[in-house]
């Protein structure tokens, strides 16, 4: 009886993975709705699930409300644009596969990348020989856009919407060499918190000609950094600069309390994230943290006000938009990035008035003080990034009454 | 079903698939193509940890970290020196075989728990060199700009290769890894690793160094696992650190389990759904983790064996089928002959002692097990020990094979010292035993553990037995006579391609027994071969230790079963609480009233 019932289970088993063998051999080019001639088809891979969601997610919601909005206005000189999303789960090797599933399908002209620098990294090369426009709207290495370093030329093909590391980390380094002189580093093992602290060292030595007094670094999800910590307690640091995510911040000044360290803890954007406001709680009260200013402007700019509005009426607000009235400061890393890139993607084509990857390129290098939510946009032939030092602003954590709440930190 | 697999695996079918493989990339679009090369490349992982962890039994959690090398040795190799894909692939095999000898060496003294974490820590140890060593791994940037024909920058022998190429290269590796593979599955060698799996001790009772096939398990997993990482790394033309931490060891594992372990045809399934079912299960979005993740609990669940142990695919053991098969056109003989001549003529009895053991003490702890007991035993020679439970009789049999080593004395064989030299050196120099409980290796059929038995026999390479070597075939044909043999004589033919497991208790019994005799054996110790036979089973073991006797292979058996044992024997040996307190003749024994009173009963007084 046992036997019988598995044998079915598995009959069904079986039956699903050749079905989708199946359609691994149809499934390109199947979702076309309306006339080809009459659509301007993007294509995106992100992680959309799995445990690094949080970029992906709020991505393609904002690509999709710049495409509500585009198609509310008539489309690109009157072509409806469509999406394909695809979802990476960041992990480099799905999207590699997803891009070649993408651009198989020989309807979509530019591609809107992955939400990492690994998966992005793994996908870069593959559109840069393929010659089509890919936009980068969250990878903050800056080896995504300029393979041989940020005094070189860009990829020809790529440009990046995402607050890149050697500029998070020029603000960060200029702000703390200023400050203090005993400075204790730390940073996550990856790329971005080792490219990102390097540049931060660089910035102290070349600025301020401070030497840290300690450089410690830690895995992501390590549960614990009391011994990292203790070091740069011995050391005698005044303050302790980070390059990392959110939850391990979180972990971070944890341990800060717990060694009874009571110096400032300054941070990238992680810093400015949900899991560090969940993770560590009170604690929070002081941290201060560099992220891309928008949403900190009283009373917001008009391109972020219309964003506001449609994010609002689309998804009300939600996580990602926070608990204040105003969206939270980290929307601009993990929505409106999204929002921007595609708008300004779009106005490309429509100016290129062409689909033609080469052409779209050019039009994108020639776009000047285009106003989006982050940023005002121009790009030029070397220059294919976005957001810059004057874009970035520091934010810190105080308490108001029962609230902690983030302002503009006040020299 | 039968008519359906048959049909299957005829040569001709499995003829045109292979043509199919070759040209259907033709009709593929490139991603496809690519899904497809990495269907191959999972292929090869999953057979590299079925040899490891399904053939020999040996777990391994950090199998990405020889992914790892694969694809980093390859990588650097070709991005600094030029070198061409062709020379890494082997170089990386190469690299990556000495890595998994390296390996072995600590891996193959521990089991279990502390095999699992030890593979974890290599896993996690690999992971963070390739972060560390930035200047030639890129650190945690990770390594681009490795050749790859998806961008052009792969050459052929001069040629650009693009992705359909490239799908060739994959395919044509893998079809030869395969057949290598079964091969080598197929001979002593691969028998080896089941056998070692089931019960090292009872692998080398057989003259198998469970050492040796454990290192040859590592050496050869990590070399496929190397060929798949540097296939992987010309295919991405971007590695990083990540692509090779703990959840790929588990993928890797789970491609092995799911296909089912053991078999060469279950892991292309289970390589095939975890490349295929998560990239066509994104139509789903927000569910397909779980529903993924369900459908592996599902199958874990009501397929414990896998998509093979479902289709109910085995791979066969033994080259039977390859040879031709005149073999089944021997006629049946019984009389006592059937061994080479070179043997029995080599075994003639004489009255010089073979085995001789001196004054030989156990202890246990506090406990002297056996005390001061010598013996000495000449070819054809029969003896009998028997003894009350707990008097040292199985004891003495596994201080001879060198299961325990001695406390005190010597034991000769041959005119050579083998006190306290390991088990499987001991078999090799003929002294062969047989268990309690019989340890048979339960998965695999009669005919491939009869084979097993004669291990020892077998000289051939591992090169000639992966590439099928003219001699090694023969030398495979040889070995199955012996064992069409054997089983005409113990009436085992019937159950040839039964699964050893499945036999009823009596029948496994007369299976050991037959593959100890199979071994060739200069001295035979049954350890109680006729606990819980039946009457008929009994006649046929009486008739096969005959046959020993005949071949002038001195035979120690221990049994409780008098009628059994004093048939049987030239002279007896009775223990009791360790020390022996009869040597000579069963009508001597008889009359002993030591023994009497020790063990056949005493005498009642009113």
């Amino acid at each position: 009886m046992n036997k019988r019932y598995s044998k079915i289970v598995c009959g069904g088993l079986l039956l699903s993975v050749f079905m989708v063998i199946g359609t691994a051999c149809s499934s390109s080019g199947n979702q076309v709705d309306g006339d080809p001639s009459e659509t301007i088809k993007i294509g995106m891979t992100s992680a959309l699930t799995g445990p690094y969601s949080e970029y992906g997610e709020g991505n393609k919601r904002g690509v999709e409300l710049a495409i509500q909005k585009w198609n509310d206005d008539g489309g690109i000189n009157g072509k409806t644009i469509e999406v394909e999303i695809l979802d990476d789960q960041l992990v480099p090797d799905t999207a590699a596969i997803n891009l070649q599933q993408l651009l198989d399908d020989e309807e979509i002209v530019a591609i809107i990348g992955p939400a990492g620098s690994g998966p992005a990294m793994a996908t870069v090369p593959i559109t840069e020989a393929n010659g089509m426009i890919h936009i980068n709207p969250v990878a903050q290495t800056p080896e995504i856009t300029y393979p041989n370093g940020t005094d070189h030329g860009p990829r020809k093909n790529v440009f990046s919407f995402a607050l890149q590391n050697d500029v998070e980390s020029e603000v960060l380094g200029s702000f703390a060499g200023e400050k203090w002189n005993k400075i204790g580093l730390i940073h996550e093992s990856t790329a971005y918190g080792k490219t990102g602290m390097d540049l931060v060292e660089g910035v102290l030595e070349d600025k301020f000609s401070i030497e840290a007094v300690a450089r410690e670094e830690y895995n992501q999800k390590a549960p614990d950094m009391t011994a990292q910590l203790a070091k740069l307690k011995k050391a005698g640091a005044e303050v302790i600069v980070c390059v990392g995510l959110g939850a391990d911040l979180a972990n971070i000044r944890k341990g800060m309390s717990r060694l009874d360290m009571n110096i400032p803890l300054v941070a990238t954007n992680g810093a400015l994230s949900l899991p560090y406001k969940e993770g560590a709680g009170d604690l929070v009260v002081g941290t201060i943290g560099t992220m891309i200013g928008v949403f900190g402007d009283d009373p917001l700019s008009p391109e972020a006000e219309e964003f506001a509005e449609a994010y609002s009426e689309a998804y009300g607000k939600d996580r990602y938009w926070g608990d204040r009235d105003n969206p939270q400061l980290f929307m601009s890393l993990s929505v409106s990035n999204g929002y921007d890139a595609a708008n300004v993607l779009f106005e490309a084509i429509k100016n290129a008035d062409s689909t033609e990857s080469s052409k779209i390129i050019e039009a994108m290098e020639n776009i000047q003080n285009l106003n989006g939510v982050n940023a005002s946009y121009s790009f030029s032939e070397t220059k294919h990034h976005a957001i810059d030092i004057e874009h970035i602003g520091l934010f810190e954590y105080v308490k108001e009454g029962d609230e902690i709440i983030l302002v503009p930190y006040e020299k | 079903m039968n008519m359906f697999k048959e049909r299957l695996f005829h040569p001709i079918s499995k003829i045109s698939f292979i043509i199919l493989l070759f040209i259907a990339p033709l009709f593929f679009s490139d991603s496809n193509i690519q899904l497809f090369i990495f269907w191959g490349i999972n292929i090869l992982l999953a057979q590299s940890i079925n040899l490891l962890s399904g053939f020999s039994g040996q777990i391994s959690l950090g199998h990405a970290a020889f992914y790892a090398i694969g694809a980093y040795t390859s990588a650097t190799l070709m991005i600094h020196f030029g070198l061409s894909i062709f020379i890494t692939i082997v170089i990386a095999a190469i690299f990556n075989a000495f890595v998994g000898f390296l390996l072995s060496i600590p891996a193959r003294r521990v089991k279990e728990f502390y095999l699992a974490m030890m593979t974890l820590g290599f896993g996690f140890i690999i992971q963070e060199i390739v972060k560390e060593w930035s200047s030639v791994t890129g650190g945690v940037m990770g390594l681009s700009g490795i050749p790859s024909a998806k961008l052009g920058t792969l050459n052929f022998f001069g040629i650009q290769a693009n992705m359909v190429m490239y799908y060739w290269l994959v395919l044509v590796i893998v079809i030869v890894t395969m057949w290598l593979l079964k091969n080598f599955v197929q001979s002593y060698m691969g028998r080896s690793f089941l056998a070692v799996h089931r019960s090292e001790l009872s692998a080398e009772s057989l003259g198998i160094s469970p050492g040796s096939a454990k290192q040859l398990a590592y050496t050869l997993s990590a070399s496929i696992a190397g060929i798949a990482g540097a296939l992987y790394a010309s295919q991405m033309a971007y590695i990083g650190s990540n692509s090779f931490d703990m959840m790929q060891s588990i993928g890797i594992l789970i491609m092995g389990i799911l296909g089912g372990f053991g078999t060469l045809i279950g892991p292309i399934l289970g390589a095939a759904f975890l490349t295929f079912v998560p990239n066509k299960l994104q139509f789903i979005q927000d569910f397909q983790l779980m529903i993924y993740s369900l459908l592996l609990v599902i199958s874990f669940l009501f397929i414990p064996n896998g998509f093979a142990g479902l289709l109910k695919i085995r791979t066969s053991l033994e080259k039977g089928n390859r040879i031709n098969k005149s073999i089944k056109a021997i006629p049946l003989k019984n009389d006592g002959k059937l061994l080479n001549e070179k043997q029995s003529s080599f075994l003639k009895k004489s009255f010089s002692p073979i085995l001789n053991v001196k004054e030989v003490v156990k202890d246990f702890g506090g406990l002297r097990a056996l005390n001061d007991v010598t013996i000495s035993l000449s070819k054809g020679q029969i003896l009998g020990l028997i003894g009350p439970n707990g008097s040292g009789k199985s004891t003495l049999v596994n201080l001879i094979s060198g299961v325990y080593p001695v406390s005190k004395g010597e034991i000769h064989f041959n005119g050579k010292d083998i006190t306290n030299m390991a088990t499987h050196s001991i078999a090799r120099y003929g002294i062969i035993r047989t268990f309690q409980d019989p340890h048979n290796v339960p998965t695999m059929t009669v005919k491939e553990n009869l084979l097993l038995g004669t291990h020892r026999l077998f000289k051939s390479s591992l090169l000639a037995c992966t590439l099928n070597a003219n001699h090694s075939l023969r030398e495979e044909e040889q070995m199955l006579t012996r064992v069409t043999e054997i089983m005409e004589l113990c009436d085992l033919t019937d159950y040839a391609d039964e699964l050893a497991g499945n036999l009823p208790y009596g029948m496994q019994r007369m299976v050991e027994v037959a593959r100890a005799i199979l071994a060739e054996p200069q001295l035979l110790l049954l350890d109680e071969p006729a606990a819980g036979l039946s009457e008929g089973e009994l006649e046929e073991l009486n008739r096969l230790i005959r046959y020993v006797k005949n071949q002038g292979i001195p035979v120690i058996l221990i049994d409780h079963h008098m009628d059994f044992v004093t048939g049987l024997v030239d002279e007896i040996l009775v223990l009791e609480s360790g020390g022996v307190i009869y040597s000579g003749s069963v009508e001597g024994m008889q009359k002993d009233h030591h023994v009497i009173r020790a063990y056949l009963g005493v005498e009642h007084h009113a």
